[in-house]
C-alpha cells in the first residue's frame, strides 16, 4: 500500500519538515497610512514523522488553518521552508508542485460543501486519479475507487449517488475517500469532525484511527476541540496568534501542561462529571484574542496572560526545551490561580 | 442546588409538533411532557434533529409557519400554545426570555447597543425614565462581566468580541428580570475559554435571581458542568430524565449510555481505546421508525417489542425516568465502556 513513486527520505529525515514558516496577509491601504501586514502565522517550525499524528490546537483566529495552508503551499508563505519527503516545496516549479500534491491531501470541515453537488461519488473520487494518474485505464480506476470506498465504509452501490443524498457523516467518508485514493503520505484534516453529531463523530474518528494504523499515513489534525484532539494525537502543537506556545508529546502536555495558555485551554474544557464541578478551578482570560496585525515586542500571550510580568511585554520568549517538550514562556510551569465562579 | 417547589414554573404536556413539507409531514416532536421547576437549570440534550430546540420554540410562539402543534405549555395559569401574539408579547421578553446560538444574527448591526437594550426594556416598562433605564442597562452589562460597561453601552455590536456579544445577549434577555431563561446552544459558536466564562455567568445569575434556565445543547460536557437536571431527547421523544449527577453516574437508557461512550474525554487516561461509536444514522423524521426511535441503532434492542411500539417514559427511581423496554440489558452495556 505504500507509495513508491516519491523518493524515499533518508532514515533520519522526518516526512515533513517545516522551518521558520510565516504567512502574512497584506491589508488595504488608506489615503493616509499603510496598514501593517496581518501576521497570521509567524516563524513556525516543526517536524512530522512518518505515521505520526500532530494536532494543531488554538482558539479561532489563532492561525491553525492558515498554517496548514502554508504548509501545503495553498497560500504562499511569506518566509520559511517546507520539506515533504526531502523535497523543498517552495523551490518547486508550478508543474512540479502540482505533481507533488498527490502526496499531500486535504480533508475539509464542511463535508457537504466541500463536494461538488453535480458529481456522483464515483466522479468525485476519480477526479484526483484523472489529474495525477491519467494513464490508468477505466477498469483500473474503477477498481481503485471500489477499494478506497470499501476502506472508508461506503457501500459499492453508493458510487452513482450525489452528495446531497448522504448524511454529514457519510459525506465526510466521501471526502476522506477522495483524499486517500492517491495514497498520500501526508493527510491534512482541517476540523474534520466539528460539523458532525457526537455519535457520527466517533465513527469518523475511529475511521481516521484505522487509516493511520493501516496505511502509516502522517496526519496534521486541526481542531479546536481538545477532547477530540486528546483522542487522536501523538503530538500536540499549541498555537496562539500564529506562534507556537508549546509543542511536544500529546500525553505529556495533557498530563502536565507547562505554558500558561495551554493550562488555560485545558482548564476550560467541560468535563463529563458532575461531582466536584463547584470546586473545580477554571482559569479565565481577559477578553478575546487580540488582533494579529500589530507586531508585538514581547510574548503574544502577554496581553491576556494571568501571570505576565513587565518582562513578558518587552522580551519575546524563545521556544525552549523544558520538561520533555518545547515551551515559549519566560516562566514555564508557573502555577495559575483558578476561579470557580464569576465575581458579578 | 435546586430547591424544588411543589408547582413547576413551566409545564409542558403531551407536546407534539409536526411540519408540513412538500415531501410529507416531518414529525419533529412526539408527545413530550416535561416540567421546569423553580430555580433549576434544566439541560435538554440531543443531536441535531432530536427536537430539543423545537420543544421550546413552540411555547415561545417561534415555530415556522408550516408547523402544526398540539398539547399544552402551562405558565402561570396560561397555556402558551393557545395564546395570541398580543398576549404572548406580554410574556416573552419579560417573563420568559431566550438566548440563541449566534449573537450576530440577533443583534442589529446598524443600531447601537444602547438602542437595542433600551428598546425591550422600555417596551415592557413604558413608565421608566430614560435615566433609570440607562442605569439598569449599564448595571446589567456589569453583571455579565462586560468591562467598562458605560463606554460599551454607546458602542455598536461589531465593536464587541464574539464572547462579549453573547454576554450582551444574556444581558438583554435578563433586563426585564424573567422567571425563565431559555438558552439554545448559547456557547456552541464560542471558544472553550469563552464558553467556560459564559456558563459560569449563567450559573451565578441563576442562583442570584432565583430564575429557572432551560439550557439546550448537544454537548454532554456543558450539561455536566452546568445543569441540575437533564432531559435526553432522541427522535422527537424524551428518552431519559434525571438529576444531572444521577444521569452521569447512573445512566439507564441505551442511547444515553451509548452517547456517553461515544464522546471523547479530555480526562481519559486510556486514549488508545477505540471510541464506542453508535452505528447507523439518526432517524429520518419523515418516516420515523414505528417503534422506539433508537431501536435501529440500539445494541440491546429486540424486535419485540422495541420495533413495534415506542416505550413510555416511566419513573423508575424518584426523579429518574427512562423510556426503554430493555433497561436490564442496557445496564450491562455500562460495564463494557468507560461510563
Amino acid at each position: 500500500m505504500s507509495d513508491q513513486s516519491s523518493p524515499s527520505p533518508a532514515a533520519s529525515e522526518p516526512l515533513l519538515k517545516v522551518r521558520g514558516l510565516s504567512v502574512h496577509f497584506k491589508q488595504g491601504k488608506s489615503w493616509f497610512r499603510t496598514r501593517p501586514p496581518l501576521r497570521a502565522v509567524e516563524d513556525v517550525s516543526f517536524d512530522l514523522a512518518e505515521g505520526e499524528t500532530l494536532s494543531i490546537v488554538g482558539e479561532s483566529g489563532s492561525g491553525k488553518s492558515t498554517l496548514a495552508r502554508g504548509v501545503l503551499q495553498l497560500l504562499k508563505p511569506t518566509k520559511g521552508q517546507v520539506w515533504l519527503n526531502g523535497r523543498e516545496l517552495g523551490g518547486l516549479s508550478p508543474e512540479e508542485l502540482r505533481r507533488s500534491r498527490k502526496d499531500m491531501q486535504l480533508i475539509f470541515q464542511d463535508p457537504i460543501a466541500s463536494l461538488s453537488p453535480r458529481r456522483t461519488v464515483e466522479q468525485i473520487i476519480s477526479e484526483p486519479l484523472l489529474t495525477h494518474m491519467p494513464s490508468l485505464s477505466g477498469k483500473e480506476r474503477r477498481e481503485k475507487i471500489a477499494e478506497v470506498m470499501a476502506s472508508v465504509g461506503l457501500l459499492p452501490d453508493m458510487r452513482n449517488r450525489y452528495p446531497h443524498e448522504f448524511s454529514g457523516g457519510q459525506a465526510q467518508r466521501i471526502g476522506i475517500a477522495r483524499a486517500l485514493v492517491m495514497e498520500p503520505s501526508l493527510l491534512v484534516a482541517d476540523e474534520p469532525v466539528s460539523a458532525l453529531d457526537v455519535s457520527i463523530q466517533a465513527q469518523v474518528l475511529n475511521l481516521l484511527a484505522d487509516i493511520k494504523q493501516e496505511r502509516q499515513v502522517s496526519m496534521l489534525f486541526i481542531s479546536h476541540d481538545l477532547s477530540v484532539v486528546h483522542h487522536i494525537s501523538d503530538r500536540l502543537l499549541v498555537l496562539y496568534l500564529g506562534q507556537i506556545m508549546e509543542i511536544g508529546e500529546a500525553s505529556a502536555i495533557y498530563e502536565r501542561p507547562q505554558h500558561p495558555y495551554t493550562k488555560v485551554l485545558l482548564s476550560a474544557v467541560p468535563r463529563m462529571q458532575v461531582s466536584g464541578r463547584e470546586t473545580r478551578k477554571r482559569i479565565y482570560l481577559k477578553d478575546d484574542l487580540p488582533s494579529p496585525s500589530s507586531k508585538l515586542a514581547g510574548c503574544p500571550f502577554a496581553t491576556r496572560c494571568p501571570v505576565a510580568t513587565a518582562q513578558c511585554h518587552t522580551a519575546k520568549p524563545a521556544l525552549t526545551a523544558y520538561e520533555g517538550r518545547e515551551v515559549a514562556c519566560h516562566f514555564p510551569g508557573i502555577a495559575l490561580e483558578g476561579q470557580n465562579a464569576v465575581a458579578a | 442546588m435546586s430547591t424544588q417547589s411543589a408547582s413547576p414554573v413551566l409545564s409542558i404536556k403531551d407536546l407534539t409538533i409536526r411540519f408540513k413539507t412538500p415531501d410529507g409531514w416531518v414529525k419533529a416532536v412526539n408527545g413530550v411532557s416535561l416540567d421546569l421547576n423553580q430555580s433549576e437549570i434544566l439541560g435538554i440534550v440531543g443531536e441535531s434533529g432530536s427536537g430539543k430546540s423545537q420543544s421550546f420554540m413552540a411555547p415561545m410562539g417561534l415555530l415556522a409557519d408550516n408547523a402544526e402543534v398540539s398539547g399544552q405549555a402551562l405558565f402561570q395559569g396560561h397555556d402558551l400554545l393557545s395564546l395570541g401574539t398580543r398576549e404572548l408579547n406580554q410574556i416573552r421578553g419579560t417573563k420568559i426570555s431566550m438566548v440563541f446560538q449566534d449573537p450576530m444574527t440577533c443583534l442589529n448591526p446598524y443600531l447601537s447597543i444602547a438602542t437595542q437594550m433600551m428598546e425591550g426594556l422600555r417596551y415592557h416598562n413604558p413608565d421608566i425614565s430614560r435615566r433609570d433605564a440607562k442605569k439598569r442597562c449599564i448595571d446589567m452589562l456589569d453583571q455579565v462581566a462586560i468591562p467598562d460597561a458605560a463606554r460599551r453601552f454607546n458602542q455598536y455590536p461589531h465593536e464587541l468580541s464574539g464572547g462579549m456579544r453573547q454576554r450582551l445577549m444574556i444581558a438583554i434577555a435578563l433586563l426585564n428580570d424573567p422567571q425563565i431563561l431559555i438558552a439554545d446552544e448559547p456557547t456552541t459558536a464560542l471558544d472553550v475559554t469563552i464558553q467556560a466564562q459564559i456558563l459560569d455567568i449563567l450559573r451565578a445569575l441563576q442562583a442570584e435571581r432565583n430564575m429557572s434556565i432551560v439550557l439546550i445543547t448537544h454537548d454532554l460536557g456543558v450539561v455536566a458542568e452546568t445543569c441540575d437536571r437533564v432531559a435526553v431527547m432522541y427522535g422527537g421523544r424524551l428518552q431519559e430524565v434525571a438529576p444531572a449527577k444521577e444521569l452521569f453516574e447512573n445512566p439507564q437508557h441505551p442511547y444515553t449510555i451509548a452517547l456517553m461512550q461515544a464522546t471523547p474525554r479530555v480526562e481519559a487516561d486510556d486514549k488508545t481505546q477505540r471510541l464506542a461509536a453508535i452505528p447507523g444514522q439518526p432517524p429520518n423524521m419523515r418516516v420515523p421508525p414505528p417503534g422506539c426511535a433508537f431501536f435501529p441503532r440500539c445494541a440491546v434492542g429486540q424486535a419485540q417489542p422495541c420495533s413495534e411500539r415506542a416505550p413510555e417514559l416511566e419513573e423508575r427511581q424518584p426523579g429518574h425516568s427512562c423510556a426503554c423496554f430493555r433497561m436490564e440489558a442496557a445496564l450491562k452495556l455500562r460495564e463494557t465502556g468507560h461510563v
